[in-house]
């Protein structure tokens, strides 16, 4: 008698509040009452699986939170949990409020009350989705500011501050570093001959071989119009030659499109303590020129 | 955008890769493998090559932003978009830092996943 006095007390109770409420018994998870509010959403899930009649799961949802609802010894602790989730089934967004208590038949039973919160997520959800659009702008803004435009490497700015930060890790003698200027020969004919559009192929080719053969800690960069420079941390400069003329070769043995075989001059120089930023460039720049004037196609180093 | 991209599905709620594999052929695009683990979509990514991935957050062994490192680590090009329930800021931001192109939250709207597409690939499309 007692249980049907306080199961209709139960029922005209949850029946009162106006949103949707289940109630499951923790231990087999089988559906043991929902009120009207969720009746008339949802067709009458008594005697079934939680999971299953409400979540289309086929075990336990993973964020089942009726272990937070119980204590150590597996009695009901008189906590709430208020937490926000999203059915996949219905495309809905729900706030819920779980709890555990004794169900009038000796059950302990978790009920959910769950309000659904679908049209504040949506703009919530705008403005989570426009601050990522935000963060992917900046960093695209952050990668444009140093990437030349037509080659996709690294442009002067870039360039320039690593210089800078090699520069000075050189000074305080952490350790060497080269750098190597270098000049597609001839580069001028291949605009007068094939056009400009021809011309700009050749360097995006010319950027592609030298990014695919330097190393990983190399920085490659457009120092300007057919020039290029390669900054080389940590690096003897027996090494840095050789790196520059295995860039040669490659160079010299590349068939680039329509108009066939280029060479490139190579100009290096290592830091040396005492230089300074204007003193290293113009080493660079001098053996460049020397190269060119020795015939093209070869690394003078400084 | 009429280019039609093969896309790898991640997502840990069948009901999910049904509905986003529905919506993304609708748009035009074919879902060419699905996968239910981050550590599945790894393997998946690497048979497949995929255009597109759609990446969810939370999922059993290996969560989407770890996925997406891993991903990206092996395929720097991997064009990758977060579809997913969580929309808090810093979830949004360790999902970008990882490199993903884009971010479209649950409920998933065709409108919103049209842009997002066309977006990445206007964007980053090599």
């Amino acid at each position: 008698m007692k249980h049907t006095a306080e199961m209709s007390l139960f029922n005209s109770l949850f029946d009162a509040i106006p949103f949707g409420i289940y109630v499951a018994d923790i231990n087999t998870y089988e559906v043991i009452f929902v009120n009207k509010a969720f009746t008339s959403a949802t067709k009458n899930l008594v005697g079934k699986k939680c999971y299953k009649a409400i979540y289309h799961e086929e075990s336990p949802c993973h964020f089942c939170n009726i272990k937070q609802l119980m204590n150590d010894k597996n009695e009901i602790n008189n906590q709430t949990v208020i937490h926000e989730k999203f059915n996949e089934v219905n495309d809905r967004w729900y706030q819920l409020q779980d709890k555990c208590i004794g169900w009038p038949d000796g059950r302990i039973a978790k009920y959910s009350i769950a309000v659904d919160i679908t049209e504040l997520k949506e703009v919530q959800n705008s403005l989570a989705e426009a601050h990522a659009e935000l963060a992917l702008k900046t960093k695209m803004l952050e990668v444009s500011a140093i990437t030349d435009r037509l080659t996709q490497i690294y442009n002067r700015v870039k360039l320039e501050e690593v210089f800078d930060y090699e520069m000075s890790r050189s000074n305080r003698g952490e350790s060497g570093f080269s750098i190597m200027i270098l000049d597609i020969d001839k580069f001028k004919s291949v605009n007068d001959i094939y056009g400009h559009q021809v011309g700009d192929k050749v360097l995006i080719e010319f950027a592609k071989i030298l990014k695919q053969n330097i190393r990983s800690s190399d920085t490659l960069g457009r120092w300007g119009g057919e020039e290029f420079m390669i900054i080389s941390p940590a690096i003897e400069k027996d090494d840095a030659i050789k790196l520059a003329e295995k860039l040669r070769v490659k160079i010299d043995k590349y068939d680039f499109d329509t108009v066939g075989n280029k060479t490139a001059s190579f100009g290096l120089a290592t830091f040396t303590l005492g230089d300074t930023d204007d003193s290293l460039v113009e080493r660079a720049d001098k053996a460049l020129y020397q190269a060119k004037n020795n015939g093209r196609n070869q690394v003078v180093s400084f | 955008m009429n280019q039609s991209l093969k896309v790898l599905v991640v997502d840990d709620s069948m009901i999910t890769i049904k509905k986003l594999e529905k919506l993304l052929v609708d748009i035009g695009h074919e879902v060419i493998q699905r996968s239910k683990t981050g550590l599945e979509a790894i393997t998946h990514y690497e048979e497949c090559t995929p255009d597109l991935v759609t990446m969810d957050i939370t999922m059993p062994d290996m969560d989407g932003i770890e996925a997406t490192k891993r991903i990206l680590a092996k395929d720097p090009d991997a064009l990758i978009i977060m579809v997913t329930s969580h929309g808090q800021e810093n979830m949004v931001m360790d999902a970008i830092d990882a490199g993903a192109k884009g971010y479209v939250l649950k409920p998933i709207r065709i409108e919103k996943l049209t842009d997002t597409i066309d977006k990445v690939i206007t964007r980053y499309s090599k």
